[in-house]
């Protein structure tokens, strides 16, 4: 289940914290297993089988790894064959297929239909969390977990299972046992948690329409400054969503007496693509570099190789992202950016930083492009109209609009914003009003979003 | 406590409060502003939570029954204005209190294929069929629009369209007379609907053509019913929004619809519902039959097959026609050529451009 749905927010999150709260120290690790699976078995209950099944390769594949003394190697690769596996099965059969259909398969004229596979929800994420646990057991980082229901707390601790926040077995086991709840906890969790929420149900839900509208009303047909608002839109959509997410994951795991990493740290404040990515989704970059960069030789081989290794790393960030040739193609633009600062350009945009800025500003938005249209035909036509300058639907209403939203989102978007808001958080009242202000507002905003007049029944 | 921790007491008395007041209060049952059902706890079985759809329903349950869910609502739309928002929930803020529907886009082809079948229909019948198709009202009111929202460019669709028609039905363009009349009140403020002044305009329109001699409505001498709040209201909620006044014309006739003969052409008691509109003609239906005595020229029959614009411009073709027999293609299941094979003296078909656009009904038309 979402977190910004009333069954979380009015059913599940109060019931779980009280039983959480009342029961005793020893009952509170197996009470989150079970939360977790029925917040799960909830959101996608056919999916459960597979979230245990990879989950549990996991916990043999290191229970192996730890009592073996030979044939390592053999449990490590087959342990991550089975959940790096599953994931390809699940997510990307259908586009490996279709690819194969039309590169082969339909000019001998025996093209096989593409399975629809529902992919299970978040297997992007407990897959890759799964994988690491087993590479860093095998990799003598972490010993195994014996005890069931601590692994099973790792891989499936609800806050964070759906959407990350990406998480390490060395910095999640010290967790398990030895915490306390202190109030100053409960208070930045539950704080965080609302501010989460807001950012993603009044922000990134709003301004998504924007968006929305660019799209409904076709590439071709609006004009070149409507194109850029609307992926403009896009890209706060994307950064209120995703970073709301992982605030509210952080938030509820605080208020469990738990510390996640974090996530993001205001990207669009950044000065240059390579900033950008130690700022956006952060503990998935850090993903790549542990388990695909280092593991190929990173940074500490040829030149050409080193290229050849960052390659892999953008090519599959961008699959990561999705089952489509626009993903991969969004992450070899990031490859050639970060390619093209690393060998030319990086010093001045940290010397200048409002080029720095401006550039980042520009390459986000291309970038977002990309990722935004799957659709190859309708990609270039927005890419096209963002580049080629030409009239079309204007954007005067919308920017009217839209306009105070988007300085809204924008202004919060921003590091300074977020120092300013942080020193007012250690301040009472602050924490009062805002707790307050947003959480009605987020409620009012989600009940709006299930209204829905039945307009056409009047015709 | 609320000194020491305030995100956290407010967080969970709130989520807590909500929980408890949604268990306990008593259930709703029906929402007018959505015209719908709203629903109730949903049986749970192994197999509708295995395939999610209790899932689903619990959801819709939770927030159909939220505690003050209409307040809810309504404090959205203020918050967007604070926003300095220009419309809410898909409907546009225009001058002097318009609330028009945002539309954007339509699919061409089920536009095209619908006139294919209103022309198919014509040439079946030797009867003349006249076609009015009632644009939307933020086409028509050029001056209380915001300038530059992007919108279907309506009149540009049916003067491309429009004219496959002209071989087989004699079409009505009612446009130059509606933008004329535009400070006149032809569609209402917070519905999407034609006012009935603007179904007047029309139905001259209409006489003109027909050969009929039209009745000369005196609208200060109309009766009136106030306090109408439309779909558009309902959906936006625009807090300070001025009701509409519904006019209409006592006239002498009656309807009958599903077996049933009712004295009157309005039913009054749906002035004290939100969906005031539906006062005309007791609302929608698949057919129904208007009749009356007092018709002044000698044609006696009409076929009209509509939507709900339709409704209020009915009561003045009872003067023209002793009977008119209207069908509403969304909802009829007979086949409609088959029925216009009757004796009728005209056929009139009258839809909003909106709904020929879209929804694909109107292809029923050629069965």
């Amino acid at each position: 289940m979402s977190f910004s749905s009333f069954v979380f927010l009015i059913r599940f999150l109060p019931l779980a914290l009280i039983l959480y709260y009342i029961v005793p120290g020893k009952v509170k690790n197996p009470l989150l297993v079970v939360l977790s699976l029925v917040f799960y078995t909830w959101g996608d209950p056919r999916s459960l089988p597979a979230l245990l099944v990879i989950a549990l390769a996991g916990y043999v594949s290191a229970l192996m790894l730890d009592k073996l003394q030979k044939g390592r190697k053999a449990v490590l690769i087959f342990g991550l064959l089975l959940v790096l596996g599953s994931l390809a099965f699940y997510k990307y059969l259908g586009f490996i297929v279709s690819n194969l259909n039309s590169l082969i398969f339909e000019r001998l004229n025996m093209g096989i239909s593409a399975p629809k596979i529902a992919s299970p929800l978040g297997i992007s994420f407990f897959a890759f969390t799964t994988a690491s646990y087993i590479i860093d057991v095998y990799k003598g980082v972490s010993s195994s977990c014996r005890n069931i229901v601590d692994y099973l707390l790792y891989i499936c601790f609800f806050p964070k299972l759906l959407m990350g926040p990406i998480m390490r077995y060395k910095d999640f086991e010290p967790q398990l046992h030895e915490r306390v709840i202190f109030e100053s906890q409960l208070e930045k969790g539950a704080f965080r948690f609302i501010k989460g929420l807001a950012k993603k149900v009044l922000l990134a839900d709003s301004v998504s329409a924007l968006w929305n509208e660019v799209t409904s009303l076709g590439y071709e047909n609006v004009s070149t400054p409507f194109a850029w608002l609307g992926v403009l839109a896009y890209t706060l959509q994307l950064y209120y969503d995703f970073s709301g997410y992982s605030d509210m994951a952080l938030g509820l795991a605080s208020m469990l007496g738990f510390t996640l990493p974090e996530n993001f740290n205001f990207p669009y404040s950044s000065k240059s693509a390579t900033e950008f990515w130690r700022r956006w989704h952060m503990t998935m970059g850090e993903w790549f570099k542990q388990y695909v960069y280092f593991p190929l030789g990173g940074s500490r081989c040829s030149k050409s190789r080193m290229m050849f290794n960052t390659f892999v790393v953008w090519a599959l960030t961008g699959l990561w992202h999705g089952a489509a040739w626009n993903f991969v193609l969004w992450g070899i633009f990031y490859f050639i950016l970060l390619m093209l600062e690393k060998n030319f350009y990086l010093n001045y945009l940290n010397k200048y930083p409002i080029l720095g800025h401006i550039y980042t500003i520009f390459v986000t938005l291309v970038g977002w492009a990309l990722f935004a249209v799957s659709d190859f035909g309708s990609l270039f036509a927005l890419l096209k109209k963002m580049f080629v300058f030409s009239g079309g639907y204007s954007c005067l209403y919308s920017l009217r609009n839209y306009g105070i939203l988007l300085i809204v989102c924008a202004v919060f978007s921003l590091e300074k914003t977020g120092r300013i808001v942080n020193r007012l958080s250690s301040k009472l009242w602050f924490r009062l009003v805002a707790a307050l202000v947003l959480l009605l507002l987020s409620l009012a905003y989600m009940t709006d979003a299930t209204y829905q007049p039945f307009l056409y029944a009047q015709f | 406590m609320i000194k020491r921790v305030p995100a956290f007491v407010i967080l969970f008395v709130m989520l807590f409060a909500l929980l408890l007041l949604s268990i306990i209060l008593p259930k709703q049952t029906y929402s007018e502003n959505e015209n719908k059902y709203l629903a109730t706890l949903p049986k749970f079985s192994f197999k509708s939570f295995w395939d999610g759809s209790f899932e689903t329903k619990y959801g819709t349950y939770l927030s159909d029954q939220l505690p003050g869910r209409s307040a809810w609502i309504s404090a959205k739309s203020i918050a967007e204005s604070f926003l300095l928002k220009t419309e809410n929930n898909g409907i546009v803020y225009g001058k002097d209190g318009y609330l028009f529907p945002k539309f954007q886009s339509y699919d061409e082809s089920t536009y095209w294929d619908n006139l294919k079948s209103i022309h198919d229909f014509a040439m079946e019948t030797d009867t003349p069929v006249h076609v009015i198709v009632v644009p939307s009202a933020y086409t028509v009111l050029t001056d209380y629009v915001l300038s530059g929202l992007p919108a279907v460019d309506e009149q540009e669709a049916m003067n491309k369209g429009l004219p496959i028609l002209s071989a087989s039905c004699d079409v009505i363009n009612i446009w130059d007379k509606l933008e004329d009349a535009q400070h006149d009140y032809v569609f209402y403020r917070t519905d999407h609907h034609w006012t009935t002044y603007g179904a007047y305009i029309a139905y001259r329109d209409y006489c003109e053509k027909a050969g009929l001699v039209p009745y000369n409505a005196f609208f200060e001498a109309a009766s009136t019913a106030g306090n109408f709040l439309g779909t558009s209201y309902s959906k936006c909620k625009k807090v300070g929004t001025l009701p509409d006044t519904i006019s209409y014309f006592p006239f002498d006739a009656t309807i009958s619809y599903d077996g049933k003969t009712y004295p009157g052409i309005y039913d009054f008691t749906k002035l004290t519902t939100r969906d005031k509109y539906a006062m005309f003609l007791y609302g929608n239906h698949a057919e129904s039959l208007v009749e009356s005595e007092e018709s002044r020229d000698k044609k006696g029959s009409l076929l009209i097959i509509k939507d709900s614009y339709a409704d209020s411009m009915i009561p003045f073709l009872t003067r023209n026609y002793s009977s008119i027999t209207c069908i509403d293609p969304r909802y009829y299941l007979g086949s409609i050529q088959e029925l216009a094979k009757g004796d009728y003296d005209d056929i009139l078909i009258l839809l909003g451009f909106e709904n020929l656009s879209g929804e694909g009904n109107w292809v029923k038309l050629s069965f």
